[in-house]
C-alpha cells in the first residue's frame, strides 16, 4: 500500500502518511459537525500552541501514539502489520458552577463517543478503515495540580484506542528481465554427457 | 514583647499597595449583604493586595493551558470575619488602575503574622 516515496509532502493522503493521521483528520471532521461542538471557538490537532481563556471552548484531537505488531506470521511475504492508535481528546471549558461543570464535561465525551460509534462514518471509512476500537479511557481535571490557576477551566481527556491494518509491499530494487531454465537430467553430476533442454524468456518491460 | 508584624510591617504596606474591594460573603458570612469597608476603621475601605503570576496547566497528552495563580492579600484585623472559599470578590477601579471584575476565592491560607492570601478563580460571565 505505501510503497510510494515519503518526502512530507503537505497534502494529506495513505501513500504519504499513516492511516493513523488520517484517522485523526476524520475524527475531527466528524466531530466539528456535531451539535454539542457548535459553539466550539478552537479546533486543533497538535499540542504545540498552547491553549489560552480566549480560545475556550477548546477541542484538541490528537495522535498520542501508536503500537503495531504483525497481522499472521512476521516471516511470511511482505510485512503486516495490526495496529493500535491511541487518538486523544481533550475538551476544555469555564465554568463557575462545578456542577454545571462535570455535566458539561460529561456531555462532552458522550458527544464523542455517540458520534463515532454509532455512525460508520470512522470505521467504515473509505479512505482509513477502522476495524474495531480496542478500549478507551476518560477522566475530568479542574485546572492544574494545585488547583490555584485563576480560569474557571476544567478538562475531559479522554483517549480511544482505533485499529487498524498496515500493509507494507515489497518495493522490487531490480528488474526481472530474463528468467533461464536449464534441465539437468538425469541429475547434476550425470548431466554433462546427456543433451539438456535449455530455453531463454526475455520478459518485456 | 513580640513585634506587631501586622501593625509594623503589613499596615504601611497595605497603606501603599493595597486597592478597595468589594465582598460578597457568600462563603464566609452566608445570607449576609455585600460589605465594602473596614471593620476597624469605618471610614476606609475594605481592601487587599492585588497579585498574579503565570501558571501553566497541563492538559492532555502533555498538552499546555496559559493561566495565572491570582491572589489578594488582606489584613485580618481589618474584617470581622475574614473572607474565605466561595466568596465572590469584586476588585474595581482604583485611580489609574483598571477594573480587575469579580472573583472567586477559592481558597485561603493565613500566616502568623496577621495576613492571609486569598486564592482567586475569575467570575465566568
Amino acid at each position: 500500500m505505501n510503497d510510494q516515496p515519503r518526502i512530507a509532502p503537505r497534502n494529506v493522503d495513505a501513500a504519504n502518511n499513516t492511516y493513523a493521521l488520517l484517522i485523526r483528520n476524520n475524527i475531527l471532521a466528524w466531530l466539528q459537525q456535531q451539535s454539542y461542538f457548535a459553539n466550539f471557538k478552537t479546533f486543533r490537532t497538535t499540542r504545540k500552541m498552547p491553549a489560552k481563556v480566549a480560545d475556550l471552548p477548546y477541542l484538541g484531537v490528537y495522535i498520542v501514539n501508536e503500537a503495531g505488531g504483525p497481522d499472521g506470521d512476521i516471516n511470511h511475504w511482505a510485512p503486516h502489520c495490526t495496529v493500535n492508535v491511541r487518538i486523544g481528546f481533550s475538551v476544555w471549558i469555564a465554568n463557575n458552577d462545578e456542577v454545571a461543570t462535570e455535566n458539561q464535561l460529561d456531555g462532552a465525551f458522550r458527544a464523542i463517543m455517540r458520534a463515532i460509534l454509532e455512525y460508520p462514518v470512522i470505521y467504515n471509512n473509505a479512505n482509513s478503515r477502522v476495524e474495531g476500537f480496542a478500549s478507551y479511557t476518560r477522566s475530568h481535571y479542574y485546572g492544574n495540580t494545585q488547583l490555584d490557576n485563576e480560569s474557571s477551566v476544567a478538562e475531559m481527556r479522554a483517549e480511544l484506542v482505533c485499529r487498524y491494518r498496515e500493509y507494507y509491499g515489497y518495493v522490487a530494487v531490480d528488474d526481472f528481465k530474463t528468467m533461464n531454465f536449464k534441465t539437468a537430467w538425469p541429475s547434476p553430476s550425470e548431466s554433462d554427457g546427456v543433451q539438456q533442454i535449455e530455453a531463454i524468456w526475455d520478459l518485456p518491460q | 514583647m513580640a513585634l506587631n508584624f501586622s501593625t509594623l510591617v503589613y499596615l504601611p504596606t497595605f497603606d501603599l499597595y493595597a486597592r478597595p474591594i468589594t465582598v460578597n460573603p457568600v462563603g464566609s458570612q452566608p445570607g449576609q449583604p455585600p460589605y465594602s469597608i473596614r471593620t476597624d476603621d469605618p471610614g476606609s475601605p475594605s481592601r487587599g493586595i492585588y497579585n498574579t503570576i503565570a501558571s501553566d496547566v497541563i492538559g492532555e497528552d502533555g498538552m499546555i493551558f496559559t493561566d495565572h495563580r491570582t491572589e489578594l492579600d488582606v489584613r485580618d484585623v481589618e474584617y470581622s470575619v475574614v473572607p474565605d472559599q466561595f466568596d465572590i470578590i469584586t476588585i474595581g477601579p482604583d485611580g489609574e488602575l483598571p477594573d480587575l471584575g469579580d472573583w472567586e476565592v477559592k481558597a485561603s491560607h493565613h500566616d502568623a503574622e496577621g495576613c492571609t492570601t486569598l486564592t482567586l478563580m475569575r467570575v465566568v460571565p
